[in-house]
């Protein structure tokens, strides 16, 4: 398959130090492709060598079939980019920022403008420096999105936007895929990630751990769960279900963690009365501790 | 509004612009008009009894007429002065500000290639310079007004143009070294550093011995040795300025195209 972002052994190093090393990655067109690490493993590193923000010591960056150290005026006239800790000109309005990045792009659609403005609720007459971090990165996502890139390159896109923007985040790039589009997104959110990407690389410590689907996230990814019982919890109320990672019990409390398909262990504690239920999503380090079994080592 | 970066750059500056213009306007119309209070020989005598050195150091005191006076007081001592900071100034500010607030990694997502940014900013500087050059000037040419003191205007323009090109060659120094490395401190200190060495250098090559010939590395020797505003553009020392100029933005956008941006 025809892929709009390829690396080959692609390295940083600063100093005596790798910030990547030996990145392979192959994003196909037309994908949503998830790329999840815990902080400083080097996702931001990556994406700056795409971008051609930076040089890589070793290896290649390959975006929209052009090395992106050859020919960036080509890879950013077809990319929207935008990061979590984006600056922006603090002494424009947000439509004269906006406007003046769609001349630089040599695209600037106000009706697509006003269209996302109003999608995202962002008012586009006030100057940035008096706008909220939230509202700064709904006026990079207007940036990024108005010129209908085929590619979009987006370091972790949603922080600072709140949960209900970040459901219309999710809806714009399903959107985007629909139209033909590529996406590939940072994260060091999991679930984020689940709800959008149809691939997931794993980078830890400079380093590719993992590429997933879906479907094999799925598997592997972990939930936990805190239950209270009626009665005293016992571990044969778990018999036959799959993916316990982890039990502990304490009289009538039950904590486990369950990979995978949670579906047969809820049907196993229904099988009792319950008193009450919580589960948590797994922080990045804590899945990378439970997917790996242990903390990757150092490159 | 504004579609290009050398716009956007000149409308960032627009207040800048402003206070220098109104500050060097002001400046000059100040010099010049006191120019009849140093008209009194009892203080040229004065002033050329002082040691040579000291004449060097604070320009020519040799300043019994107009031609003399703005050669050494506006064009040499006080201007190329307020020059320096202006042309290292808006040299730093351009490129590396924005690259140490992020912004340059924003702009540079776009289609806009580095080697385009780094020449509209570059002529921006250039525009700016000469906008603060040319109104500086007209303080020069009000003040003559007011005290009524004939010089040449072809002449006047001659050393404007002069040190326009002067303050462009600070400005593309400081310009280049912050597009090169990317480090505002060093961009502000090498500049500053290499010009007050040069300055001291030219001024008392002038009266110690052993330094006699050692004024042909500065550029305050070609800026000034050929006294413009009394003796016109001498081309040699022109060209001299204009190749250093276009070293600084040769070897600028040479570094800045191969190097990582800071983050």
């Amino acid at each position: 398959m025809d892929n709009a972002i390829q690396t080959t052994a692609l390295s940083k190093k600063y100093g005596k130090k790798w910030a990547i090393r030996g990145v392979d990655l192959e994003v196909p067109r037309g994908s949503i492709y998830g790329f999840l690490g815990p902080n400083g493993a080097g996702k931001t590193t990556t994406i700056r060598c795409l971008m051609n923000f930076i040089r890589p010591t070793k290896g290649i960056a390959n975006v929209l079939g052009v090395d992106s150290q050859d020919d960036a005026k080509f890879i950013h006239k077809r990319v929207g980019y935008i990061t979590g800790e984006m600056e922006y000109y603090d002494n424009l309005t947000a439509k004269q920022y906006i406007n003046y990045m769609g001349y630089l792009q040599g695209h600037l659609d106000k009706k697509e403008v006003s269209r996302l403005a109003r999608r995202l609720k962002a008012n586009l007459d006030l100057k940035i420096k008096t706008l909220s971090r939230g509202n700064k990165q709904k006026v990079g996502l207007i940036s990024a999105f108005q010129h209908k890139p085929e590619l979009l390159v987006m370091d972790e896109p949603t922080s600072g936007l709140d949960p209900i923007l970040q459901r219309e985040f999710v809806d714009m790039v399903f959107e985007h895929k629909k139209a033909g589009g590529t996406a590939f997104i940072s994260s060091h959110f999991m679930m984020e990630v689940e709800q959008m990407c149809d691939m997931v690389g794993f980078i830890n410590k400079g380093r590719i751990v993992e590429v997933l689907t879906l479907e094999k996230l799925h598997e592997k990814s972990i939930h936990e769960f805190d239950v209270m019982f009626e009665k005293p919890a016992t571990k044969e109320m778990l018999t036959g279900v799959k993916g316990i990672k982890e039990i502990k019990l304490n009289d009538n409390f039950m904590h486990c963690h369950i990979a995978g398909s949670v579906d047969g262990f809820l049907k196993a504690i229904a099988k009792q009365p319950v008193k009450s239920l919580r589960t948590r999503e797994l922080d990045l380090e804590e899945i990378f501790l439970k997917m790996y079994g242990k903390d990757v080592p150092n490159v | 509004m504004f579609r290009t970066p050398a716009l956007k750059t000149l409308y960032d500056k627009r207040w800048v612009i402003l206070a220098w213009s109104l500050g060097a306007f002001i400046m000059n119309l100040v010099i010049v008009i006191i120019f009849p209070d140093f008209k009194n020989p009892q203080l040229v005598e004065a002033f050329k009894s002082l040691p040579e050195s000291l004449q060097a150091f604070s320009g020519s005191l040799d300043i019994g007429t107009i031609s003399k006076y703005l050669d050494s007081q506006v064009f040499f001592n006080n201007g190329s002065f307020i020059f320096w900071i202006l042309g290292i100034s808006i040299g730093v500010n351009l490129l590396s500000t924005d690259e140490d607030r992020g912004t340059l990694e924003t702009t540079l997502a776009t289609k806009v290639s580095r080697s385009r940014l780094y020449t509209e900013k570059f002529i921006a500087m250039f525009f700016i310079f000469l906008v603060v050059n040319i109104v500086s000037t007209l303080g020069i040419w009000l003040a003559l007004f007011i005290i009524h003191e004939p010089v040449s205007a072809v002449r006047i323009v001659q050393a404007t143009f002069m040190l326009f090109i002067f303050t462009a060659l600070l400005g593309s120094f400081s310009f280049g070294m912050g597009a090169a490395t990317g480090k505002k401190g060093l961009s502000i200190g090498v500049p500053s550093l290499t010009l007050v060495v040069m300055f001291l250098l030219y001024t008392f090559s002038q009266s110690v011995d052993w330094l006699k010939n050692w004024d042909k590395i500065t550029w305050n020797y070609y800026y000034s040795r050929g006294q413009t505003i009394i003796n016109g553009i001498h081309y040699v020392d022109l060209i001299i300025l204009l190749v250093s100029i276009l070293l600084f933005f040769i070897l600028g956008i040479i570094f800045f195209n191969k190097r990582d941006l800071q983050k």
